[in-house]
């Protein structure tokens, strides 16, 4: 046996095992956030996606992906599915997408620039992105809701990430 | 060198040879050239104060470090002969079973069945047989015939045992368990201890427990490894380490109550150091011995009696002292007919009355599930009375916010890391002045004292989660102290403390006390309810089952009894002095000192 | 909570998880094509009877309903206002009751309020049977249903686990929001800039103890073994039984008849 070989093959076998750790407890993490409502001039906000936008900063973007898109459908699962399962499974695909961005802009160009997009892709984007299942009135009508919305999680997520990163904890 | 290995391993479960670590981004190393064996069967128990690195050593024996955190490993660990750094953490859990601290992120399933198979099934263990398995582990950690319990439903100390089921099931060689006890009650305590008495002699484990208090388990270990700031400090016997007293305060260890008296008179040069007391039989054997050759001349009973009041008037001048500061006695708490029920069927408490009065050291004691920290969170409005109604402080709880009655009732909670969100130690004391509308200059004062008043000020501009538990504790009570409370409720502040830390936070809530604020703390830890209580107040099932002052209240052994109390040890040894002190209870070792004649009594 | 198993040995309990997944399925093909809220009502109400039949309790999902009042009214409006009348097939639906602007701009038609109706239907007939579906089904069940659909082995697992520690840290959400209004923290905050500033004491340390609890679970899950292979036992065989072949039959029945009734007879559109 090759000493360094395997020492080095228990590792990688310990951190995948640590990575699916933490997807799981962040993915659980959105689904308890869409139970804290937030109040808001558009309605209550659950916050469902801070948690996935947390994860793209502090543990890449793939697990921030994978963390907010189960994340979508677990959150939506817990209330039953209220927009039918295959538009949240376009909406959890296009969040990954977000996520994966949020962190791309994040690392070119800094924090402040990813909210700015953050918000932009979750906010705006995606209610364009409903066009064909609610029509340009039904994007209107969901802008204001999604923009603020985004605007709440992605910030929170920020400034969460911004506050823990100066502990050893990531 | 082959045939070396292979006696080892008959000999050895734990071989540690130079072993230093380091956690990333730390300067200083965490544990220093440690070696060590254990031999096999042997019940060990590893102690020394925070941060000695106990844990760090477990997370060692069973290879997460370095497998699972990376850092500088030097040395040789191998553990029934394997070496850790070359066998899979899961193989080796086959071997080595570890036992985490918190057992609520080591419960996978729904029913304690598909948790306690969760490990072989990994292992792909035919089904009938991990049926006989988990039976079997269930059985012999108790919990026989909770196969279809929800785990979710299950009280702490079930949860612990289960937890260690999770890992017996594995059929290990070793079992080391990290404080698997520290929040529980006495009695759930005392059923680990007791499943852990029970593995060793019936499967002949050899188990390595790392605890804070050695109380009960003095006559189980074969030995006792002291940990020193990541040396090894001493190993041996438990008993010449808990004869020693000033040893034990070096390392930060809580020394047996009955000790302490011994040791007392060890250094009269009455007894022998073998002759220390460890229990309550030795100490009750040691003051009837020393009794006629020193105690008070004349009659004994009538001796006692005055050197009781002695002691008592010492007590009534610095009671004296507080009653001046405050002359007119003002009410902080008054709770009257208070019911309260959960959205589950049985009411948490049961018509409660109560009254506080300004200025009192009040503990409440019960066993785990009696409602005490239900009772507490009424105070500061959390929970609102089903029927019944509180006063706190001329305020009606039903009528205010919490918010608002934060600015006169402070509450710790347990858990600091549960509060703490600021990225510098003096920002979070800030939060709550913040909350509470106070202005600049006005916030900086404060904060400038709290940091003082609990030691803090070195830690001003450092991230709270760069340090230890220990201050992180202390910084949840200073964000609380900084609003200056007049009532301040304490729900278990020295869980998982060591000696040391305990010490500080008692002196620190001795201080408000003595400053005026009223304290409500919530304990399991029977000593210091003794020692720093002033009145006592005991829960079962929601109802007050006894009020009184510690004495009193802990020498009604057969309520407490009932209610699965187990009174603080100098107060068990006085009811088995009974024929001597009559009906008095003493909490203090220097009671028991102040009974001798040529003693000088230490002021108060 | 909805992701809650509830124990018992009922007729839906006992069915192979496959069949049920199956069966919802079809139930989804059902409340998709009929627009007609006459039949989707009908679908609620056989909904509303099984959960009844097999004692689930619906007390529980009409308040988990409550909450989503704001966006079924939403909906609604939406759909009324926005549906034009190019988009139904009948005539009556084509109805315009009101315009809400000037000009005859934005004119609420009849089938966009039928329309509106429909959505609340299935909505409701949607949680009633996802209720029943997570109901009776064991996480273990679902991780073999995982299984046999071939999903790989970590991603089932990583979903378990999230749904196993949903309670636990539901539990740390209510401690850490006791905490924090122990120490005068306000909920009431006005505006975006308010809630961020009073959920932050929330939301920093919900991350801070998610980590936490997840660096000590993946330290439970290597000392139980798991990760060292990518298979375990499975602690019950799936197996159908006659009674699933029933079901399957029924289920597959039903849509074919109600495909027909749609697309043939052109019945329960708008
Ligand atoms: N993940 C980590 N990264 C960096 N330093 C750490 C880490 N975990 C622990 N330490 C540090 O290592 C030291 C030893 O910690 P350890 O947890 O082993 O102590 P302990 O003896 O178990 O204490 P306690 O009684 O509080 O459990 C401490 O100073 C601690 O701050
Ligand atoms: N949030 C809750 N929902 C339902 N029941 C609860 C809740 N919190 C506590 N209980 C129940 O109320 C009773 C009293 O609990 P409480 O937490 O007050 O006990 P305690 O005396 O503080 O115990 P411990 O020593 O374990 O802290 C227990 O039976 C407990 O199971
Ligand atoms: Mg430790
Ligand atoms: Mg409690």
């Amino acid at each position: 046996m090759n000493n360094l070989g395997t020492e080095k093959n228990l590792q990688r076998s310990a951190w995948n095992v640590k990575r699916l750790a933490i997807m799981a407890i962040f993915i659980a993490l959105s689904a308890v956030g869409a139970l804290i409502k937030i109040p808001s001039p558009v309605g209550t906000i659950g916050l469902d996606s801070a948690a996935g936008f947390f994860s793209a900063l502090a543990f890449g973007g793939l697990p921030g992906a994978i963390v907010i898109a189960f994340g979508h459908m677990l959150s939506s699962a817990v209330v039953g599915f209220p927009l039918t399962i295959p538009i949240h499974l376009y909406v959890a695909l296009q969040m990954a997408l977000w996520a994966v961005a949020y962190r791309w802009v994040n690392e070119k160009l800094g924090l402040i620039p990813a909210v700015i997009v953050g918000v932009i892709l979750n906010g705006v984007v995606s209610s364009f992105a409903m066009l064909p299942f609610m029509g340009m009135g039904g994007v209107m009508g969901l802008m204001p809701f999604l923009v603020v919305g985004a605007a709440l999680n992605v910030i929170i997520s920020a400034v969460a990430y911004k506050a823990i990163k100066g502990s050893r904890l990531i | 060198m082959e045939t070396v290995k292979v006696l080892n391993s008959d000999e050895f479960a734990i071989e540690l040879k130079n072993i230093s670590y380091c956690y990333p981004n730390v300067e200083e190393p965490c544990l220093k050239n440690i070696n060590l064996t254990v031999q096999k069967g042997k019940f060990i128990v590893l102690m020394g104060a925070t941060a000695a690195g106990k844990t760090t050593l477990s997370l060692c024996l069973n290879g997460l470090i370095p497998q699972l955190l990376e850092g500088k490993l030097t040395g040789q660990v191998s553990v029934a002969g394997l070496d850790v750094r070359k066998t899979a953490v899961q193989t080796l859990s086959k071997v080595l079973g570890l036992v985490l601290q918190d057992p609520e992120t080591q419960i996978f399933g729904r029913t304690v069945e598909e948790d306690t198979a969760f490990g072989p099934r990994n292992f792909q263990v035919p089904l009938d047989e991990i049926k006989q398995k988990v039976n079997s582990s269930l059985e012999s950690v108790r919990l026989k015939g909770y196969n279809q319990r929800m785990t979710e439903e299950l009280s702490g100390g079930e949860k612990q045992r289960l937890a260690i089921a999770g890992v017996l099931v594995m059929e290990p060689e070793i079992l080391v368990l990290d404080e698997p006890t520290s929040e529980l009650d006495p009695i759930g305590r005392s059923e680990i201890y007791a499943t852990l008495n029970d593995l060793r002699t019936k499967k002949d484990l050899t188990i390595l427990l790392v605890e804070h208090s050695i109380e009960e388990l003095i006559q189980k270990a074969d030995e006792v490894i002291v940990l020193n700031q990541g040396e090894v400090a001493w190993r041996g016997v438990p008993i010449e380490l808990f004869r020693n007293i000033p040893l034990l305060s070096k390392w930060g260890i809580k020394p047996l109550p009955v000790s302490q008296i011994g040791w007392n008179f060890y250094e009269k040069g009455w007894i022998s150091f073998a002759e220390i007391p460890l229990d309550i039989q030795a100490a009750e054997g040691m003051i009837r011995a020393l009794l006629p050759k020193y105690g008070l001349r004349q009659g004994q009973v009538l001796v006692l009696g005055e050197g009781l009041g002695h002691t008592q008037e010492q007590n009534k001048d610095c009671l004296l002292k507080q009653e001046n500061q405050m002359s007119e006695k003002k009410i902080s708490v008054q709770v009257s007919e208070l019911f309260y029920q959960y959205n589950s069927a049985q009411p948490a408490l049961r018509g409660i009355n109560l009254t506080i009065e300004a200025g009192e050291f009040v503990a409440l004691i019960g066993q785990n599930g009696a409602g005490k920290t239900t009772l507490a969170k009424h105070f500061n409005g959390l929970l609102k009375p089903t029927s019944g109604e509180i006063i706190v402080e001329g305020m009606k709880t039903l009528q205010y916010d919490t918010s608002e009655l934060s600015k006169t009732i402070g509450y710790v909670f347990q858990n600091p890391d549960h509060q703490i969100f600021s990225t510098s130690v003096a920002k979070e004391l800030e939060f709550g002045l913040k909350n509470a509308g106070f202005s600049g200059k006005e916030i900086k004062e404060r904060v400038d004292q709290a940091l003082q008043y609990t030691g803090l000020e070195r830690y001003r501009s450092v991230h709270p989660f760069s340090l230890g538990k220990g201050e992180r504790q202390m910084i949840a009570v200073a964000s609380i102290l900084v609003l200056k409370p007049k009532l301040l409720i304490i729900d278990e502040p020295t869980t998982g403390s060591d000696w040391a830390g305990v010490q500080t936070m008692m002196a620190l809530i001795r201080k408000l006390h003595s400053a005026g604020t009223t304290i409500i703390m919530i304990s399991h830890d029977m000593d210091l309810v003794a020692q720093y209580a002033k009145r006592v107040i005991g829960l079962k099932d929601g109802e007050i089952i006894i009020d009184g002052t510690p004495q009193a209240v802990f020498s009604q052994e057969q309520i407490l009894l009932d209610s699965a109390i187990i009174p603080p040890q100098l107060c068990r040894l006085s009811s088995h002095l009974k024929d001597i002190l009559g009906n008095e209870t003493f909490i203090d070792s220097s009671e028991f000192t102040g009974m001798f004649e040529s003693w000088e009594t230490t002021g108060c | 909570m909805l992701i809650e198993y509830l124990q018992g040995d009922s007729f839906i309990h006992r069915l192979d998880v496959r069949t049920k997944m199956f069966g919802f399925l079809g139930f989804m093909i059902l409340s998709f094509i009929f627009q007609d809220p006459k039949y989707q009502l009908l679908i609620v109400f056989s909904m509303g009877l099984l959960a009844f039949w097999i004692k689930i309790p619906l007390r529980k999902i009409g308040k988990m309903l409550v909450p989503l009042i704001p966006i079924i009214i939403s909906i609604i409006l939406i759909t009324g206002f926005t549906f034009t009348p190019e988009r139904f097939e009948r005539v009556s639906s084509q109805a315009i009751l009101f315009y809400v602007l000037p000009g005859d701009r934005l004119g609420a038609t009849l089938g966009g309020f039928l329309m509106g109706t429909t959505f609340i239907c299935r909505l409701t007939s949607m949680m009633i049977a996802s209720s029943v579906l997570t109901l009776t089904t064991s996480i273990d069940d679902f991780t073999q249903f995982f299984h046999k659909m071939k999903v790989p082995a970590e991603v089932s697992m990583m979903l378990t686990t999230a749904i196993r520690f949903i309670p636990t840290l539901d539990k740390k959400r209510r401690l850490i929001i006791e905490a924090q209004k122990a120490r005068g923290t306000k909920f009431n905050e006005k505006g975006i800039v308010g809630s961020i500033k009073s959920y932050l004491p929330i939301m920093i340390p919900m991350f801070i103890n998610s980590i936490m609890m997840a660096n000590s679970l993946s330290m439970a899950m290597l000392n139980r073994g798991y990760g060292l292979t990518r298979t375990w036992t499975t602690m019950r065989e799936l197996s159908f039984e006659t009674s699933d072949y029933w079901v399957i039959t029924l289920t597959v029945l039903l849509v074919t008849l109600a495909i027909f009734v749609r697309i043939k007879l052109q019945i329960g559109v708008l």
